[in-house]
């Protein structure tokens, strides 16, 4: 793992071996999770986590991640609007919360960007826990690590995301991580939530679902942001789930082996049918599993990088 | 504005002067009296004149005069937010960036959109600026887009323009104020940009704000009002100006405009010609503007609009924020960037690049933007008649703007800490010295 590594912001700034360090930290984390629950690699430290943003998984897998190493876990909610409202910059914010003496920072925030407004102004490593549309680097890494559990590596996987990609820090997150480790990358959805110059990324574009599904070994299925003025990007959900739901019939399309995850939270009968995200192909709960494992091994990594 | 002392008479030597409007590009020596300019000549030949009036000499050597710059396009604040800034900083910017002229947008609280507020941001605008003011009224009461404001009595009482400094959605309403403000020789100043269309963008939408996750707002958003403009502007046959064109599509409907004979101009900011979204990669927020900076095409073609003539002028599009909101993420910070300081830093980039020539640059900064206020049988140029208002430069001369060295009352600019090349080495305004005057030489 190089020294340069101090925070973790988002995958786009990762080499492919600080990829790899950080996934075989969280395997080894996985492994040795079977023989104890706690450890105390961050004994006497303490996480601080940031949320302008609610969050249950993300949160309570931060904070799980925090205990087990054996660190002191503080959680602080915000909301985005209402402190700028107040006239307090986010960056007062983060200077206070730094006052405390707090080892770690972990940030959520509605705005893209703002992890790295953050570490212009902060020392301490600050974790990136989702901003904006931009990046969810935690979300891509136990991602990768489920694919890899199923498959063994990443390499010459054909992946599959389907839906909002306009406004998915995953997809971002995960097409710059599937990229780099050399998986071919389709995304689908209706044109509304593709933004512009999409291939730059190297990704293929499909707007018909049976398109994007052929071929595919891992469908990962993107939560639908109905409340984020999506109203005029697609007509109904009803309309959404027929032309671009996981349902049997789409299912019949896949590959046989091929995996279908999601990051959750579920819209069941909007982006995937009920059956279908409790069937034998969804790995969605080893995600939430393999989460945990992902966030202490990042943790874990970047104490070694500052110690 | 502040003319204290009673200007005396001046000799301007050795200078290096640019004035398109008496196509002088050329040295040249001025003789100044009362405020107005006297005399123009070749070197030396005003000499035994200034003797005669004993004028104090005015050591140009080395230097590129010009007259002074006039700005279309600053946000003063005064009334309404002083601390954000006022008559007394924002003319002390203009003064060090070399412009003598400004048109104050009706970004002040209460708005001006009446002959009240004309009058008073004019006193105010007396007792504190250090250069010359001109009022630009709103367009609509409150600047809401509702209802006509009292352009003529703006008009009556000094203001020289009229816009809401904002897209005015309702094209019913564009469509009269095109027609009434006919009566009063007034140009409507439009600020282009499709508030449905730029949604709630806060950068150009492509690449970079795929990349960065950021919502965009696409150059259609510009150049769809730009469009309909230009159809009103056809069918009521004013005086439009267009403000802060940033894109290429713009720049082809205007060019189309000009063709056919409307009487339309139009402005970019030295932000649009100097950037685009690249520098966004860190989510500065000092480089988060309206409209927002675009892509290398169309900076590209902004410069060549300038050059071509579909660009009438360079306005400075100063607008001052406070540090704390800029201390924001991308998304909640407040657009806009400090200019008065840079634009002829910038400008003079062109220059070097080949891309302007001198004579063109002070088309753009001065004689255009005089004549779109109608004021340029006063300002704009140095002719025998007119106001003694003039900027000495160094065009090679480089300085780092740093924040110490901000005239204005903010520092929200993307250019802080930056070398660059061009320096004001006085401005003079009435032939009063509104900015580092010049050591006399005898």
């Amino acid at each position: 793992m190089s020294a340069r590594i101090r925070h973790l912001l988002g995958i786009e700034d990762l080499s492919v071996e600080e990829i790899r360090a950080f996934l075989a930290a969280g395997k080894k984390f996985k492994k040795d999770l079977e023989g104890t629950k706690k450890f105390d690699i961050l004994s006497g430290k303490t996480v601080v986590s940031l949320f302008y943003e609610a969050s249950t998984r993300t949160r309570g897998s931060f904070e799980m991640a925090s205990k087990r190493l054996g660190a002191d876990f503080i959680h602080m909610n915000a909301d985005a609007s209402s402190s700028v409202s107040k006239g307090e910059t986010l960056v007062d914010t983060a200077r206070n919360l730094e006052a405390m003496n707090p080892d770690f920072l972990v940030l959520r925030h509605s705005s893209s960007g703002a992890p790295q407004l953050l570490v212009k102004h902060l020392r301490i490593p600050v974790i990136n826990a989702g901003d904006g549309f931009h990046e969810h680097p935690t979300q891509a890494l136990l991602d990768a690590m489920t694919i890899e559990e199923k498959f063994g590596a990443l390499k010459g996987l054909q992946v599959t995301i389907v839906g909002d990609i306009a406004h998915s820090r995953v997809a971002r997150s995960n097409i710059h991580l599937l990229k780099k480790m050399g998986a071919k990358v389709t995304v689908c959805g209706p044109p509304t939530l593709i933004p512009p110059e999409m291939e730059k990324h190297g990704v293929k574009v499909a707007y018909r679902l049976d398109e994007a599904l052929k071929g595919a070994d891992v469908v990962m299925m993107l939560r639908i942001q109905f409340e984020r003025q999506n109203d005029k990007q697609i007509p109904s959900n009803s309309e959404y789930f027929r032309f671009y739901g996981l349902h049997q019939e789409t299912v019949a399309l896949m590959k046989k082996d091929a995996i279908i995850m999601h990051p959750g939270p579920l819209n069941r009968g909007v982006e995937i049918a009920p059956d279908v995200a409790d069937g034998a192909r969804s790995v969605i709960l080893n995600q939430v599993t393999n989460g945990v494992a992902v966030r202490m091994g990042v943790l874990a990594t970047l104490e070694e990088a500052r110690a | 504005m502040n003319s204290r002392t009673a200007p005396s008479s001046l000799y301007v030597t050795g200078a290096h002067l640019v004035d398109p409007s008496q196509k002088w590009n050329g040295p040249a020596d001025l003789l100044i009296e009362r405020g107005v300019v006297a005399a123009v000549d070749k070197p030396g030949k005003l000499k035994a004149k200034a003797k005669t009036v004993k004028a104090d000499t005015v050591d140009g050597d080395g230097l590129h005069m010009a007259p002074g710059f006039v700005d279309l396009n600053c946000r003063v604040h005064e009334p309404g937010a002083e601390h954000i800034e006022n008559f007394e900083s924002a003319s002390q910017a203009a003064a060090a960036g070399g412009f003598t002229t400004i048109l104050a947008q009706p970004f002040t609280e209460p708005v001006h959109d009446n002959a009240f507020m004309t009058d008073f941001i004019l006193r105010r605008a007396k007792e504190h600026s250090h250069v010359r003011v001109v009022p630009m009224g709103a367009l609509s009461h409150g600047r809401e887009g509702k209802k006509l404001a009292e352009i003529g009595g703006m008009a009556a009482a000094g203001a020289r323009a009229v816009g809401d400094s904002a897209a005015v959605e309702n094209s019913y309403l564009m469509r009269k104020a095109l027609e009434y403000a006919r009566a009063f020789q007034l140009p409507i100043f439009s600020f282009p940009e499709d508030r449905n269309l730029a949604g709630q963008g806060v950068m150009n939408e492509g690449w970079n704000s795929n990349r960065l996750g950021l919502r965009g707002i696409p150059p259609a958003a510009e150049e769809i009002i730009v469009a309909r403009d230009l159809v009103l502007l056809r069918h009521t046959r004013s005086r439009l100006h267009f403000q802060s064109i940033s894109t290429a599509g713009s720049l082809r409907a205007i060019r189309l405009a000009k063709e056919d004979g409307l009487v339309v101009t139009a402005e970019t900011n030295p932000a649009y010609f100097s950037l685009t979204s690249d520098s966004i990669a860190t989510y500065d927020a000092n480089f988060k503007c309206f409209p927002p900076l675009r892509s290398e095409e169309d900076k590209e073609a902004l410069a060549a609009a300038l050059a071509d003539g579909t660009l009438d002028c360079i306005a400075s599009a100063h607008s001052p924020q406070t540090r704390s909101s800029k201390e924001q993420t991308f998304e909640y910070a407040t657009p806009g960037m400090i200019a008065l300081e840079t634009t002829l830093a910038l400008t003079l980039e062109l220059v070097r690049a080949k891309k302007l020539s001198p004579s063109r640059m002070v088309e753009l900064l001065s004689l255009n933007p005089a004549r779109i206020l109608g004021l340029e049988d006063k300002v704009g140029g140095l002719r025998e008649g007119c106001q003694a208002d003039f900027v000495l430069f160094d065009p090679k001369a480089s300085f780092v703007f740093e924040s110490e060295r901000v005239r204005s009352a903010a520092r929200n600019s993307p250019f802080l800490g930056r070398k660059l090349q061009g320096s004001v080495k006085a401005t003079y305004v009435n032939g009063t010295a509104v900015y580092g005057a010049r050591k006399e030489k005898k």
